[in-house]
């Protein structure tokens, strides 16, 4: 199981919900599981293109040091502590 | 010409004169509106080295080609002066009906001058434009100014900018309110409208602006529309408006807290975006045509009321009154800006003010007694008090009324340390430690640290952000790799463009649909001008040189420079910034005053000035500024 914690986006489909457990070594596979849970963040988040819309950044947790990953939805994610999802909020 | 009025009003409230000119139109094509236009006008008119609150600074209140057809983000006024903060160029800009009220009352720019011997205000209506006794407005707060002048003129339709006490009292940090929703904030330039017994603008307007290819312009909204509600990039924003920045700011390590001593805030999950949706969200507005609406309103009763009448807090103000102060209270959050929504102070600048004072109170530099009670971090009574004592210059509150440039030299025992400032002006909430661009753009902004210059580093870090730019390459935010020349096309496409033409320039952070593409071709179907994005940039690197030239010839009055003396010293950061983060998401950073240097030396180098940081004749002469070279010249 992956945890993937959301920081600030989709409160409308999580319920404001900041946490979930869901199983996936892919990225392509964490938002499946996600979409299963909360109906909807796999259209919020993969573009009809097929590729992840430029809106959100995925980033990963690795022994306390998060690192944005790439945008690339068939590449595992390894061992992670967990997932965060983020807007690419940039100042404002 | 097409998507202007054309005409400029001109106020000399010493004489209660009123009269209209024509815009000179090779002004407006070489610096489009806005900022530009400001920055042009009073280059060539305001003396060296006056006082901001003499009668003889001026305010410019401009707005540019995007006001009048229905684009979104299309509606801003951008007011530039003498900042009495800075003592240099200040602008500042806000958004909502104001902006396109007053392009439609047939105006392109307002220019005040002079000092009324008595409190008025401007009431302009298609055209017509007198001035207005304002005695009985004189001490009342935005909001209640606002609602007696609407009252006074008997139509609803009316959009005021107004001056609340803090701007009447000289606060050098006193915003201007538009609508008392939307807020020109930072540069002071609140207080210049005091200093000229000036409380308040008001508009009415029904004219129409031609423009050059409206089949054109509509079919480009229409596609911008659209991508803004589908392409998922707006979708955090419209949600959770600028308090989508909250969590990522802490999780990057970036959110200042404790007067920027750190860099994460524990408890940010009680002032997040999803903490605020759950407490004091009541609700959301927006600007002309914006489908984003990413306005916030926010209710609070009890102990902290907060109306939802006037304008919500934005992350800057988050943070400003949550981490930075310690404190973690959202309803105390919406009560502190709803002050100075009130009192008419930016939020900034009083949230850094606030946290200097904290800071002093804490190693003992400021007593009880001088601040006329405790001063604890987090402490809401503090807060307020101290809100109320800067507004009307209490005790403590008075010198911190200065700022905390001035605040510093003033109480001095080492104060300067922990006066977080950069050319007098207070740091917005992104601490530069962690975002290297910033830094760079703090350093070197005319205006001093501010946030809406340059393109924040969190953009660029993936692969194609705007390659129109050559920015396709992801770069770190945590280095100063690039980040001289990303900072140098930013400030000249995004902070001076963006403000000149006058445009929303969140709508234009990648990967936001308002690319470099759309906003050329917007601004060619509005003006017909047929331009390309190299020419559209470089009106941008004219508008921030002749800003920097500006700054060079007021320097000359200071003991010891003349002409071609350095403004290097000017472009610095507080000492704070050189020892490294202990912890969080940019642990180990800092910024040393070598690493500056070195990023300053490339920047300048880029930009064609010399050394000392002042453009070169060579460089003025190629963005056709020949006729000031003399301003320069050793
Ligand atoms: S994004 Fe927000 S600030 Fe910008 S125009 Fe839209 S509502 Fe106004």
């Amino acid at each position: 199981m992956t945890k993937v914690r959301f920081l600030s986006v989709f409160p409308d489909l999580t319920g404001g919900r900041r946490e979930s457990e869901v199983e996936g070594r892919t990225l392509r596979e964490i938002i499946a599981s996600l979409d299963e849970a909360f109906p909807g963040i796999k259209a919020r988040m993969i573009g009809p293109g097929g590729t992840l819309y430029p809106g959100f950044m995925v980033l990963a947790t690795r022994g306390g040091k998060t690192e944005p990953c790439r945008p690339e939805l068939d590449m595992e994610i390894g061992d992670v502590d967990e997932v965060i999802i983020a807007p690419v909020a940039a100042g404002g | 010409m097409k998507g202007y009025n054309g005409r400029l009003l001109r106020i000399d409230l010493s004489q209660h004169k009123i009269w209209e000119e024509d815009l000179d139109l090779g002004l407006a094509r070489k610096f489009v509106g806005g900022r530009g236009l400001g920055v042009a006008i009073l280059f060539r008119e305001l003396d060296n080295g006056i006082d901001p609150f003499s009668p003889q600074n001026k305010l410019v209140f401009a707005v540019g080609p995007f006001e009048g057809p229905p684009i979104p983000g299309g509606s801003r006024l951008v007011i530039t002066g003498k900042s009495p903060l800075t003592g240099l160029l200040g602008d500042s800009d806000l958004g909502g009906y104001f902006p396109l009220e007053m392009k439609r009352a047939g105006y392109d720019a307002i220019i005040v001058e002079g000092k009324s011997d008595r409190p008025v205000y401007l009431w302009v209506k298609d055209g017509c434009a007198e001035l207005r006794d304002a005695g009985v407005l004189w001490g009342r707060t935005t909001f209640e100014a606002q609602n007696a002048i609407i009252g006074e003129l008997g139509d609803d339709k009316v959009k005021v900018v107004t001056i609340g006490p803090a701007g009447e009292n000289l606060v050098r940090y006193a915003c201007i309110a538009g609508e008392v929703r939307y807020f020109a904030g930072r540069s002071g330039l609140g207080a210049v409208m005091g200093s000229k017994n000036l409380k308040a603008i008001a508009v009415r307007g029904t004219g129409k602006i031609d423009i050059a290819d409206p089949e054109g312009l509509s079919r480009l909204v229409r596609e911008l529309n659209h991508a803004i509600r589908t392409d998922g990039s707006c979708d955090s924003l419209a949600k959770y408006g600028t308090w989508n920045s909250t969590a990522p700011a802490n999780l990057n390590g970036i959110i200042p807290t404790k007067n920027f001593r750190f860099t994460t805030f524990d408890k940010t999950s009680e002032i997040d975006g999803d903490a605020m949706l759950r407490t004091i969200y009541a609700g959301h507005r927006t600007c002309p045509w914006c489908p984003v609406a990413c306005r916030r309103v926010v209710k609070s009763d009890g102990q902290y009321p907060a109306s939802p009448d006037l304008g919500g807090p934005q992350y800057e103000t988050v943070a400003a009154f949550g981490s930075l102060l310690l404190n973690s209270d959202p309803r105390v959050i919406a009560r502190a800006n709803e002050l100075c929504n009130l009192y008419g102070l930016d939020t900034i600048s009083a949230g850094v003010s606030i946290a200097f004072a904290m800071e002093c109170y804490e190693r003992g530099t400021l007593s009880r007694q001088e601040l006329g009670g405790d001063l604890k971090w987090g402490d809401p009574g503090g807060i307020f008090r101290m809100l109320e004592d800067i507004t009307y210059r209490r005790g403590a509150g008075d010198v911190l009324a200065e700022g905390v440039m001035r605040a510093s030299k003033a109480i001095g025992k080492g104060s300067e340390e922990w006066a977080m400032h950069v050319k007098g002006m207070e740091l917005p909430m992104h601490d530069p430690r962690g975002k290297k661009g910033q830094a760079i753009s703090y350093a070197t902004s005319m205006k001093g640290a501010d946030h809406m210059e340059s393109m924040h580093d969190e953009a660029f870090q993936r692969e194609s952000a705007l390659p129109q730019l050559g920015f396709a390459v992801p770069m770190s935010r945590k280095d100063f790799q690039g980040k001289p020349r990303l900072v140098k096309t930013m400030q000249d496409y995004w902070g001076a463009m963006a403000d000149s033409l006058t445009v929303c320039k969140l709508l234009m952070i990648p990967p936001r649909p308002f690319s470099p593409q759309r906003v050329v071709d917007a601004l060619n179907y509005v003006t017909g001008w047929g331009i390309d994005l190299e020419e559209f940039v470089r009106i941008g690197e004219r508008i921030y040189n002749l800003g920097r030239v500006f700054l060079a010839r007021e320097l000359r009055r200071e003991p010891g420079s003349g002409k071609g003396a350095s403004l290097r010293h000017l472009d610095a950061l507080p000492a704070r910034f050189s020892e490294p983060l202990a912890s969080g998401g940019s642990q180990g950073e800092r910024i040393s005053p070598e690493d500056l240097d070195r990023a300053l030396n490339e920047y300048y180098e880029l930009r064609g000035w010399n050394p000392g940081g002042i453009p070169t004749a060579s460089k003025l002469q190629e963005l056709e500024l020949q006729d000031i070279v003399g301003e320069i010249a050793p």
